[in-house]
């Protein structure tokens, strides 16, 4: 999956930071990413670009997601946004919330923005969560997450001993395993996928 | 809230979008300016628009008279707006775009001219649900007045052409041989592209404070001969009544037969200015008759027609086919 980032140029050191986070995070997920700062290895190449432009098209058109970190707006901030409303482009317009939403966003007209367009205030302790939760509408995307909550699970003696018997001689766990098989049956859902993207949005 | 820049939005043609709904959307009167600006949201996060109504959709070729509305309307709206864009139909795109170049120059902010598909390139019917319209939202003039927003936004001061990913000067602009693209330079170096964004990659003239020339006339007058084995030396003598001048093309000079030489130049001492048109000719010795070998052949006519559109002179017209005016001479043409 192709994401194009897009990042203002910033002096504020915390908002740099959360540009390396950003990347970061979508490759960790999985997504080849195209930046307006840097050439990078996964990004598309000058021969793609090349064959791109040679054969009539627009580069952003290849993109499947846009992420645009927009706190310190810019010109091309605005035509970004205006293009994720004309193309309905998957795009996510994030501000950092100390800083207050972008005077640009004013002259969004709500009504008309379309549902691929997800607009999300962060801070530091939930950038990750609000990367994830865009993310997941992609089903190309491996989005890694921890697993933070607690769950308690009273089990039958039968089940404990089926659960040792799966991860008898394994390197597995016995919560591994429970949570292997909760993921596999998770992908294969459907209908909770469209769920959660609507959540997120 | 620090205020939105201003665009001149206008409508010459080239208007098609396909809305939300499925519907076709088009600029035929200047009634439909509202409720097509309504149907375009993104503008707004962009530019202030400021729209001037010259020609409908379907209206008809443009020709010189709407040249010189285009170019009038465009000046009284300069002062009061950040950049112009024009919107206007495929057919005659590239004489519009000589002419607007010729005809509005010293800018101090850029005119981009752009549009949409022809109209022959929108499905015969349209689809029933938004769901199917997928493979048809890339039809229309959305993204590439989007982009022209964009470019009209930025520092150059000329008159500009975007059209799908590329941007070229509108003074060397021809319809493009390959089916990817629609318009190409004659130069063969595009001003820049649109990859993630409009880019500019080539010097521009930047924005400044001087005062926009207006020489908005032209005189239509001007005929284009093909010049070859067949044509028979009395074409001149026929014509010549309906004729301010004649724009005769050919490979070589030495095709031209003595007897229609003569005749051209009888037609100069009759005020019919012609000019031969040599794009392969690499060292002219013609002294008498203008010749042009570093200029489209659309420039070439349009030029000519503007530059009668100044003057009846022929030293004088010579003197404006020869100059550069809006960056139309090219040293090298592409073949």
């Amino acid at each position: 999956m192709r994401v194009y980032l897009y990042t203002p140029a910033t002096n504020r050191l915390d908002l740099s930071s959360f540009h390396g986070r950003i990347k970061r995070l979508l490759r960790q997920a999985g997504a080849a990413v195209t930046t307006n700062t840097e050439r990078t290895a996964d990004g598309l190449s000058a021969a793609e670009l090349e064959a791109i432009e040679a054969a009539g098209g627009i580069a952003l058109d290849t993109m499947d997601a846009v992420v645009i970190e927009a706190t310190e707006s810019d010109s091309r901030v605005g035509y970004l946004l205006a293009y994720a409303v004309a193309r309905q482009k998957p795009t996510l317009f994030l501000y950092h919330k100390r800083s207050g939403q972008p005077e640009l966003l004013t002259l969004l007209d709500k009504r008309a923005a379309p549902k691929t367009l997800v607009i999300k205030g962060f801070l530091s302790d939930n950038l990750d969560e609000v990367l994830q939760n865009f993310l997941r509408g992609f089903k190309e995307l491996e989005v890694t997450e921890q697993p933070t909550v607690k769950f308690t699970l009273r089990l039958t003696k039968t089940m404990e001993k089926y659960l040792s018997y799966k991860t008898h001689n394994t390197e597995t766990t016995k919560a591994d395993w429970l949570r292997d098989e909760i993921d596999a049956k998770m992908k294969k859902d459907e209908a909770f996928w469209k769920w959660l993207k609507r959540q997120a949005e | 809230m620090k205020r939105l820049p201003a665009l001149g939005l206008i409508f010459a043609g080239g208007t098609y979008y396909l809305d939300q709904r499925g519907r076709w959307l088009a600029v035929r009167s200047e009634r439909d300016i509202g409720p097509w600006l309504a149907g375009l949201p993104e503008l707004k996060l962009i530019a202030t628009v400021k729209p001037a109504f010259v020609l409908g959709e379907g209206a008809g070729p443009v020709t010189s008279v709407q040249w010189q509305r285009l170019a009038e309307t465009i000046a009284e709206q300069y002062r009061q707006v950040d950049g112009v864009i024009v919107l206007h139909g495929v057919e005659s795109f590239v004489y519009t775009a000589a002419a607007l170049s010729l005809a509005l120059t010293h800018l101090n902010k850029p005119i981009v001219l752009t549009g949409s598909p022809s109209a022959r390139a929108k499905p015969r019917r349209p689809a029933r649900s938004a769901i199917k319209l997928g493979a048809y939202r890339d039809v229309g003039v959305r993204a590439n007045l989007l982009n022209a927003a964009h470019l009209a936004l930025g520092d150059l001061a000329e008159v500009v052409v975007t059209y799908g990913n590329g941007i070229f000067r509108a003074s060397q602009l021809e319809r493009s041989s390959d089916q990817a693209n629609v318009f190409a330079s004659a130069s063969d170096k595009t001003l820049g592209r649109v990859d993630f964004g409009v880019n500019l990659k080539a010097p521009v003239s930047p924005r400044h404070q001087r005062r926009v020339l207006v020489r908005p006339r032209f005189d239509p007058k001007v005929h284009v001969l093909d010049y070859h084995p067949g044509v028979s030396d009395g074409w001149l003598e026929q014509h010549r009544r309906t004729l301010a001048g004649l724009v005769v093309t050919l490979d070589d000079l030495r095709a031209l037969t003595p007897a229609f030489r003569k005749q051209l130049l009888q037609a100069r001492r009759e005020n019919i200015a012609p000019v031969l048109y040599l794009p392969t000719a690499r060292v002219s010795q013609e002294r008498q008759l203008i010749i042009v070998n570093d200029m489209t052949l659309e420039m070439t006519l349009v030029k000519l027609m503007w530059a009668l559109g100044q003057t009846r002179e022929y030293g004088r017209i010579a003197k404006l086919m020869h100059q550069n005016i809006a960056g139309e001479k090219i040293k090298r043409l592409r073949q």
